[in-house]
């Protein structure tokens, strides 16, 4: 089933997400890995339509180079599109400049990523912090608030006698829990995860989805997961098969 | 831009742990530069607050008038009103240049007689050995204190005959210390005090004996400037120099400062050498910080707040280098004065002052600052997208301009500190433009080296040296800073080394083996012969002799010589060319050290009529401070007698030639029948034969000066040496500096090279295989360093020597070889003492631990 409609205006408040028209194309001239034959514009996204709604769990499906990736990095508002427009949370990023998005991104936005990206010379608690001590002024917590958040979350993924181990100490699986625990911190609207288990074997990586999915459902968080795994994109909502940077189809789970 | 001050200084917090053991070698290295800059500051500062404590004793007055003609009935209407302010009666001191000779050791030399009548000095005190023996001035009947110099090159004890002119003096103590010399400046030209009435015993002092007369005051405050500032005219016309307190304590305070400032440049070289060895820290830090700062930027940190965090850092490391060059600074406090003993006019013992620390802790911060500027801006355009790509590069055009702009921020700061260490925008360019040329080609020659290593490698080499050779050109390599480290260091020290052998050995020393060594001067016209059979008797021969007139400037191209110097904007050249007084000689051809360069010779013997100007000959270089040329006039005062000339012919000198060489030469018809002396210059081989002569002459002929050429040069070469020596000691911090950078960037790289160790080690490497690699690596990495230190030193000492002191450059090849095999060796040791020879643990641990 296509769901080809773009979002329209009269359901503002429960669409999260909304793209128009999301094309991405890249001139890698100055790249010396795209090799010289492709000096011409390179289409990686071509007029991308889709809608999320508040809440939902969308998984986005595809081959390597089909433009997953590049997707999500325009949804979340980390790079700008050469066409089209995306709307977060009721703001069209079209109109922020690259401050404003930062702003958005640290009030609204959370992260899981492949290679867990912890900041090696901060330790675990101190990782979790960080998003809150990004939190505009109104939402920011005291230091001792924000210290009992993270410390929470830490314990919430298993991790209450780890806060003081750096990244080097941790195992993969332990750095994800990490991971989710710094995703879920500034409490986003939307949380984003860019192949969250890729890095990790099948039983640690049943784990960390079993552990961001819980977290999603108590919190009631719109989650975008970038994957691969067939398996993993079979506990969304939805599931959006890109191909050669267009949508192939958008299947409907239980 | 947004910047959010709480993440900012909780991130900051939390980087600094982490950076303080990444860049503490590298604080080291900047840290040592900071240190130099900081201890000369603090050393011009004590010399300063010295001198302006201390003045009134170095100059032993208020006030004192110098002048070539005795104080007489003459001058009462100009010296009336400040003799009627002084406090006690003036001191009136003569100055006379006079052989002595010691009758037990039968040594000779020339001297500084000083006669003196009345209380001697106004202020401060004569120090002498035995201590208090001053007291005793005047009442032994032909006394002499001298100089304790003097008495060691004399081999005099206190009691021993002393014949100064035709008399014999008892030397009642030696002078340890006394006003108006200090340091070398004794050893040079020796005082010898006595009374006014033991000189005229001596009939030294008769008319046309080149002697100075100096009239010491004790006044009110303020006194002095007044008189001085309100007679200022009648002072030039007399031709009366008048040193006031301030004037003095600015001379000695300039004097001093210029050297500090000089010497400054060496310690801005080595800090600029550690600014280096920052920013090579900086970019490979930076390199490793960039998927951190991704991430920071993918979960809401704006490009303000990267800049704030890492700027933050860049200034508590400069403050942290500053601070660690405060620690350094004080061995080096200690250093200083011993180094700079025979320079300095008082004694002192440095302390830092917190102006110094805060000076010191500026410039690191700055320093570090610019350094990190670049490597900043760099992480603040890392784009939040790379967190999720991690080959997502951005090498914008932006980025490309914000080098080029941050580049040339950087040597403008260069060229500012420069100047402002310098204390002179010419310098300051000149230094910053030849720093920055030299790093360039520095770094350039380093390059190409390397890039030759990498088309060519050594094939015929085994696998250890190859690999060692090819991990000079590998990625995050410290290649290229080491190499500038160590190769500027060695450009420093050698370029110093082969200017000062070219300068000194050109300028000083006549090659020439039958070049005089013996110079006779003030010898009346009824002496020559009698000299001439006395040199004959040793075996001397004459080898040059001219005639000498005593003139000064009376008008130059019209204008009045008073009128000019009343100018306070006239150039330094100029005011001295105005004010000195001139040996005028004459003779109607040129001579082989002389060459015409502009105008003509006269026609030689040819007769002037009385009322025409007579044409002279100038030197060139005095004519360009005079401004004058070809046609110009000039008018001469003569002994009262005013000699208008118009300048026929400008010279060049060769300077360099030991010969009686001058300024202004005149037709013979002119100057023939004026009041004059004969200087001889004689060459006479063996020393002891010198020693005799002179001792004759004293005897024989008591107003002759005889100078042992030898001696002098020897002299000079001592005060050469003391500033040689400052310079070498403080050029050897740009040396420790550039060690420091090569531990910095062999630590820095340890981690690398142990992944690396453990991968060669599992794939069957031997512990003396990973050992010879490391070897061959820093073997080449010296030789490296060494070769492109060297050829910079040779090329820039080539450069000095041809266009600045436009002399023949000889290279002094053998001891640069030697600093580069010196600097080779102690890179290579070095750089072997920090290197990774074997994986610390065991090499499937090694694998493991690269997984996480």
């Amino acid at each position: 089933m296509r769901d080809a409609q773009p979002a329209s205006q009269t359901q503002p408040e429960t669409a999260m997400i909304v793209a128009r028209g999301l094309t991405q194309r890249y001139t890698r001239s100055a790249d010396a890995s795209a090799g010289d034959a492709t000096r011409a514009a390179l289409t990686v996204l071509d007029g991308v339509d889709l809608e999320i709604r508040r809440g939902e769990v969308v998984a986005i499906l595809g081959p390597s180079g089909s433009g997953k990736t590049t997707l999500l990095g325009l949804l979340a508002g980390l790079d700008r599109p050469s066409a089209g427009d995306v709307e977060l949370a009721g703001a069209s990023l079209a109109g922020l400049d690259e401050d404003a998005r930062a702003m958005l991104r640290a009030d609204r936005i959370g992260f899981v990523f492949q290679g867990f990206h912890l900041i090696p010379t901060l330790s675990a608690l101190e990782n979790v912090l960080v998003p809150l001590e990004l939190l505009p002024k109104e939402r920011a917590p005291s230091r001792a608030e924000a210290d009992g958040i993270a410390r929470e979350l830490l314990a919430r993924v298993g991790l209450a006698d780890r806060l003081h181990h750096y990244p080097a100490q941790l195992s993969g699986g332990e750095q994800q829990r990490v991971g989710i625990a710094r995703a879920f911190a500034n409490q986003p609207q939307v949380l984003f995860a860019d192949e969250p288990t890729g890095n990790l074997d099948r039983a640690t990586g049943h784990e960390i989805a079993d552990l961001l999915f819980a977290l999603n459902a108590q919190r009631g968080t719109t989650l975008v997961i970038v994957t691969h795994d067939l398996e993993l994109a079979g506990r969304a909502h939805r599931v959006v098969h890109l191909a050669a940077g267009r949508i192939a189809r958008i299947e409907t789970c239980a | 831009m947004r910047v959010r001050g709480r993440f900012v200084a909780a991130m900051l917090r939390r980087e600094l742990r982490s950076a303080v053991r990444r860049f503490g070698f590298y604080g080291a290295c900047m840290a040592i530069g900071i240190a130099v800059v900081m201890s000369l500051h603090a050393l011009r500062e004590a010399v300063n607050e010295a001198v302006a404590l201390r003045s009134k004793e170095l100059l032993g007055a208020d006030l004192r008038l110098e002048s070539r003609d005795a104080f007489g009935l003459g001058d009462t209407a100009l010296l009336g009103p400040i003799e009627a302010q002084a406090l006690a009666p003036p001191t009136q001191v003569t100055r006379l240049g006079s052989m002595v000779l010691a009758e037990r050791s039968g040594r000779s030399r020339l001297v500084d007689l000083l006669a003196i009548e009345g209380d001697y000095p106004l202020y401060g005190a004569v120090w002498t050995d035995p201590p208090g023996a001053f007291a005793r001035f005047g009442e032994v009947p032909r006394g002499a204190f001298v100089d304790t110099s003097l008495m060691i090159q004399l081999d005099l004890a206190v009691g021993d005959r002393l014949r100064i002119g035709g008399e014999s003096f008892e030397v009642v103590a030696g002078v340890v210390k006394a006003p108006g010399r200090f340091g070398f400046q004794a050893e040079v030209a020796p005082r010898v005090f006595l009374t006014k009435r033991d000189l005229d015993r001596t009939d030294l002092l008769t008319v046309g004996s080149l002697a100075t007369h100096l009239r010491y005051f004790k006044l009110p405050e303020g006194a002095a400037a007044d008189w001085v500032e309100a007679n200022e005219e009648a002072l030039a016309e007399r031709r009366i120099r008048a040193q006031t307190l301030e004037g003095y304590q600015e001379e000695l305070s300039e004097a001093f400062g210029l050297l500090t400032r000089y010497l400054g440049l060496v310690g801005l070289a080595a800090l600029l050498l550690g600014s280096i060895g920052v920013a090579a820290g900086m970019r490979a830090f930076v390199q490793e910080k960039l998927d951190a700062v991704a991430l920071l930027r993918s979960i809401g940190a704006t490009p303000g707040d990267v800049i704030a965090i890492h700027a933050g850092l860049a200034v508590l490391l400069g403050l942290a280098a500053g601070a660690l060059g405060t620690v350094v600074c004080v061995p080096i406090l200690h250093v200083l004065p011993i180094v700079f003993r025979g320079l300095l006019p008082v004694d002192v013992s440095l302390g830092l002052s917190s102006a110094a620390i805060a000076t010191g802790c500026l410039l690191a911060v700055g320093a570090t600052v610019l350094c990190a500027l670049g490597p900043i801006l760099d992480l603040a355009a890392v784009a939040p997208l790379r967190a999720l790509r991690a080959d997502f590069g951005d090498a914008s055009e932006r980025r490309r301009v914000g080098r080029i702009v941050i580049g040339l921020v950087v040597v403008g700061a260069v060229a500012l500190a420069a100047i402002a260490q310098a204390g002179s925008v010419a310098i300051g360019l000149s230094f910053a433009a030849g720093t920055v040329v030299t790093i360039a080609f520095l770094a350039l020659s380093a390059l190409a080296l390397m890039r030759l290593l990498r088309r060519h490698p050594p094939r015929r080499l085994g696998f250890w040296a190859r690999q060692g050779i090819a991990n000079l050109a590998r990625p995050r390599n410290h290649t290229l800073p080491t190499t500038i480290a160590i190769g500027f260091a060695l450009f420093v020290v050698g370029t110093i080394h082969a200017v000062e052998q070219n300068v000194l050995t050109q300028l000083a020393v006549d090659a020439r083996p039958d070049r005089p060594n013996v110079v006779l001067f003030d010898v009346q016209a009824d002496q020559e012969a009698g000299l001439e059979a006395l040199l004959a008797r040793h075996g001397a021969q004459i080898t040059d002799r001219a005639p000498i007139v005593a003139a000064r400037l009376a008008k130059v191209a019209g204008v009045d010589r008073a009128r000019q110097l009343a100018d306070e904007t006239l150039s330094r050249d100029r005011r001295w060319a105005l004010q000195r007084e001139y040996q005028l000689t004459y003779h109607d051809r040129p001579r082989d050290s002389e060459e015409i360069v502009a105008g003509a010779w006269w026609v030689p013997g040819q007769a002037f009529a009385g009322d025409q100007p007579h044409p002279i000959s100038l030197e060139d270089d005095l004519a360009a401070s005079l401004g004058v040329g070809v046609g110009d006039s000039i008018a001469w005062q003569i002994q009262g007698v005013e000699i208008e000339t118009v300048v026929a012919n400008l010279r060049h000198v060769d300077w360099g030639r030991m010969a009686t060489n001058f300024f202004v030469v005149f037709p013979t018809a002119a100057l023939e029948s004026a009041p004059q002396t004969r200087v001889l210059l004689a060459h006479l081989a063996d020393e002891q034969a010198r020693a005799a002569l002179q001792r004759e002459v004293v005897v024989g002929f008591p107003n002759v000066s005889a100078l042992d050429a030898t001696l002098i040069l020897r002299s000079l070469d001592s005060m050469f040496e003391q500033i040689g020596i400052a310079v070498r000691v403080l050029s050897l911090f740009t040396l420790a500096t550039g060690l420091a950078i090569l531990v910095a960037a062999s630590l820095a790289a340890r981690r690398e090279r142990a992944r690396e160790a453990t991968l060669l080690r599992v794939l069957g490497a031997s512990r003396s295989l990973l050992r010879r690699i490391a070897a061959a690596e820093v073997v080449a990495l010296a030789a490296l360093a060494a070769v492109v230190g060297a050829l910079a030193a040779l090329l820039a000492a080539a450069a000095l020597v041809w266009w600045v002191f436009e002399l023949r450059f000889d290279p002094p090849l053998l001891d640069l070889a030697v600093l580069a095999l010196g600097t080779f060796a102690v890179t290579a040791i070095v750089g072997a003492a920090t290197a990774v020879t074997a994986p610390a643990r065991s090499p499937i641990a090694g694998l493991r631990g690269e997984v996480g």
